[in-house]
């Protein structure tokens, strides 16, 4: 029904760009008079993989530790619409195509939408659970924003705000000792959206045709009367052009108006016709039905 | 006899926070070999393998070594023993009380394998088991679990759970130990360009030359910090906005 197929991989932007934002935070250890002994990034990843990429990467007989901490996981647990953000669906955007001086790509406005981001801090060390959240939770005031380049074919670039709207922390040290004692700081974003739907080609517009009808009485013309009468006048204006170049008005003299472009010198043909048969212009099939 | 031989790896405390009770400098530059009854039947016990969601995977096996208390005192430190194996007690030793150390020793040390000065199994020391080439952290030490047979405690039950390795250092000497960092550690500092003396090259504000190729991917595979690096070329606008990127441009040691 609706008759496009395309994909623009704006999730996978917004999970590239999410990830970059946390992809080198560092974490500081230093000795007793506080130099600093060791400096090592903390690792982060897209949490929902296969499962068969993750065994691969990591097999179990070669595992002689049971995982590198700290470390970082993330993935979106939720998409929803935003009526905050929403623009008019009227409104197009087009941008000239590159190499093609005929035609223009346009695109109607997008649809906001909130990506909730969970980000997830694994720790032994409590200290370096809070160097990592305190290098994370300053930058968002509670926001950050971020210009991502979304539809490339539209040369559309957009400022995208991450909010920060929760954190928990959870220190589990309680229990038997055989439990491990662990730190978890989960952080929640919201993400502000934009998904945006097909790009048209629009080409120069070169024949134009009216169609007008002609309604007995007076007063206003009702819908019901346009859908009841047939065409009774026809204007259409096209470019003409003779074979070798001149312009001309004469639709005998013209080559197809197909074959005229922007540049060329052409002349304008208009042609007006009169019925009474009452038929109407059918734009599918292009004929008079 | 069902034994075999592990190694025991005592943990060096270097920068103790009283106030998280924790110590993130941990070092490891010892290893005792010590005989070990492996408790375990049908492999290795707890949670097993599965997938988190902080990325990767994690093993969460359990094992459990009998060690008996005898052998851990002999290889703790040195003492007079007799023929038989037998540490010779003090007159005031008293044998039933569990971690009483009386025994005649000739030197307390911590060099030449008598790494260990504390007078018992600890939990935070580390097992490495060379059949499964794994590498095992105490969590328990239960002694009590063979009840004063012949009205003495006689083994050590080590309730052990595969280590979490957070950028330990391991200089005990021993190669197999010793892999484990330089196979997982990330540390910055061991990928400083140095000098033709080992002295690491600074610039003018003091921060230490690092070589390219130290990535996290390097030594952790589950890693995408750089990936999110390279596919965000064509996304994000790293422009002077972002203060992430001023952030590691200038990151100081």
């Amino acid at each position: 029904m609706l008759n496009s197929i395309f994909y623009h991989s704006l999730t996978r932007k917004y999970v590239i760009a999410f990830g970059n934002l946390f992809n080198d935070i560092y974490i500081r250890r230093v000795d007793a008079n506080k130099n600093t002994v060791q400096t090592f990034p903390v690792p982060i990843q897209w949490g929902p993989r296969q499962k068969w990429e993750a065994l691969i990467a990591n097999p179990p007989q070669d595992a002689k530790v049971a995982i590198q901490v700290p470390r970082m996981g993330f993935t979106f647990t939720n998409i929803q619409y935003d009526p905050n953000r929403q623009k008019s669906p009227l409104n197009r955007h087009s941008n000239i195509i590159v190499g093609d001086d005929y035609n223009r790509n346009s695109q109607y406005a997008p649809v906001p939408y909130k990506i909730t981001a969970e980000l997830n801090v694994y720790s032994k060390n409590i200290d370096d659970a809070y160097q990592i959240m305190e290098q994370i939770v300053p930058f968002f005031q509670p926001d950050f924003q971020q210009q991502l380049h979304l539809i490339p074919e539209m040369n559309i670039s957009l400022d995208t705000k991450y909010v920060l709207t929760g954190s928990m922390v959870e220190e589990v040290y309680e229990g038997e000792f055989l439990e491990r004692k662990y730190s978890v700081h989960t952080f929640t974003f919201e993400i502000d959206a934009w998904y945006f739907g097909p790009i048209d080609r629009q080409g120069v517009i070169k024949r134009v045709q009216v169609d007008m009808i002609s309604v007995p009485g007076s007063g206003p013309i009702t819908g019901e009367e346009v859908q009841k009468y047939g065409r009774s006048h026809r204007l259409v204006v096209r470019p003409g052009m003779t074979p070798d170049g001149k312009p001309t008005t004469d639709p005998d003299k013209t080559i197809p108006y197909q074959q005229i472009n922007p540049e060329d010198d052409y002349g304008f043909i208009e042609e007006s016709y009169f019925f009474n048969d009452g038929k109407k212009y059918d734009p599918r099939s292009g004929t008079d039905k | 006899m069902f034994g075999y031989d592990i190694y025991y790896i005592p943990r060096t405390v270097e920068n103790m926070d009283l106030v998280f009770g924790e110590d993130t400098l941990s070092k490891f530059e010892h290893y005792n070999v010590i005989e070990a009854y492996i408790k375990n039947v049908d492999g290795f016990a707890g949670q097993g393998r599965f997938m988190s969601k902080f990325g990767g995977l994690e093993f969460r096996d359990q094992i459990t070594f009998t060690i008996a208390k005898r052998r851990f005192d002999q290889i703790r430190t040195e003492k007079v023993m007799t023929e038989n194996g037998w540490n010779l007690q003090l007159e005031n030793a008293n044998t039933k009380v569990p971690f009483s150390h009386s025994s005649i020793m000739l030197e307390e040390g911590n060099v030449d394998s008598f790494s260990i000065t504390f007078e018992r199994p600890r939990e935070g020391d580390l097992i490495y088991f060379p059949m499964a080439d794994k590498i095992f952290e105490i969590k328990y030490v239960n002694y009590e679990t063979v009840f004063y047979q012949l009205g003495q405690l006689q083994v050590y039950d080590l309730e052990c759970e595969l280590f979490e390795y957070s950028n330990e250092r391991f200089e005990t000497g021993y190669q197999p130990i010793d892999n484990i960092e330089d196979l997982f550690n990330t540390n910055l500092k061991n990928f400083e360009i140095v000098t033709e003396d080992g002295e690491p090259i600074e610039k003018e504000d003091g921060d230490s030359l690092v070589q390219e190729v130290m990535l996290p991917e390097a030594a952790d595979k589950s890693a995408n910090n750089n990936v999110f690096t390279t596919e965000s070329d064509g996304v994000v606008d790293f422009g002077e906005r972002s203060p992430f990127v001023k952030h590691n441009e200038h990151f100081k040691w």
